[in-house]
């Protein structure tokens, strides 16, 4: 089967945090989007070491709003 | 969203699930001290931003006629909440888009549900209750005399995108220890 592609708003915090680590350990390609870049980066390092394919780290895309792909 | 939804098509072909669990709890307090802006700050987010999400979502989905979304409510998308009357009516809205979106989406194949959690530690838990002593009142309710991890939240989330559950679409699940059962 292939990989799955997952997107999760609000995985910043809490239960959106906990579903792109559970997705993310599971093997999939999460993308997360987050209101406000600065927390953006505030992503620990234990989660970026999850990713099983870091395609890119950081990606902003609009003025208000940062994606982050696994 | 329009533009997370097609840079993620762009990158990696598809969609197979998206979980729009993004959400405020806005600023709670009694119905006569609300307003337009209280209003709108916590519908903008709650009820707009699922709508959006769900609008770009859907568009690839069922294009390509697969894919499961996972909505997030609350156990109070149910009932009402003595002092967070705007997001109890926020998280009832949820519910409503939810269903809805299944309906339209069901012919496709794609999939729509929705998770109401109950109490859960998380930031907005502590901003809700205020004090560890409200918070573990609160705990005290529950009938499995704990308040939620987001992990216990994120394990029915994987379970309803997962294809464990292809007959299952326009649900909305209770993950709240119980709860609600009283």
């Amino acid at each position: 089967m292939n990989t799955q592609v997952v997107l999760i708003t609000g995985a910043l915090t809490g239960i959106g945090r906990a579903a792109a680590i559970a997705f993310a350990q599971d093997g999939a390609h999460v993308v997360v989007s987050v209101a406000g870049t600065k927390k953006g980066k505030s992503w620990p390092p234990s989660c970026k070491r999850l990713a099983q394919r870091l395609v890119l780290p950081m990606v902003t895309f609009a003025k208000k709003m940062m994606c982050v792909i696994w | 969203m329009r533009d997370l939804v097609d840079r993620t098509v762009a990158r990696f072909g598809r969609l197979d699930v998206a979980v729009n669990c993004a959400g405020t709890e806005g600023k709670p307090g009694p119905v006569t001290e609300q307003t337009a802006e209280t209003y709108a700050a916590t519908f903008d987010t709650n009820v707009l931003g699922t709508l959006l999400s769900m609008k770009h979502e859907m568009r690839v989905m069922l294009a390509q006629r697969s894919g499961s979304i996972v909505n997030v409510s609350s156990t109070y998308g149910h009932t009402g909440a003595a002092g967070a009357s705007i997001y109890s009516a926020s998280k009832h809205a949820v519910e409503g888009l939810t269903r809805s979106a299944a309906l339209e989406a069901a012919a496709s194949g794609v999939r729509v549900n929705v998770v109401a959690p109950g109490p859960v530690d998380t930031g907005m838990l502590n901003r809700f209750t205020g004090t560890v002593e409200k918070k573990a009142s609160l705990a005290a309710t529950v009938p499995l005399n704990r308040v939620g991890r987001p992990e216990d939240i994120a394990q029915t989330i994987m379970f309803l995108a997962s294809d464990k559950a292809s007959f299952i679409t326009g649900a909305s699940y209770l993950v709240d220890g119980g709860k609600s059962a009283r």
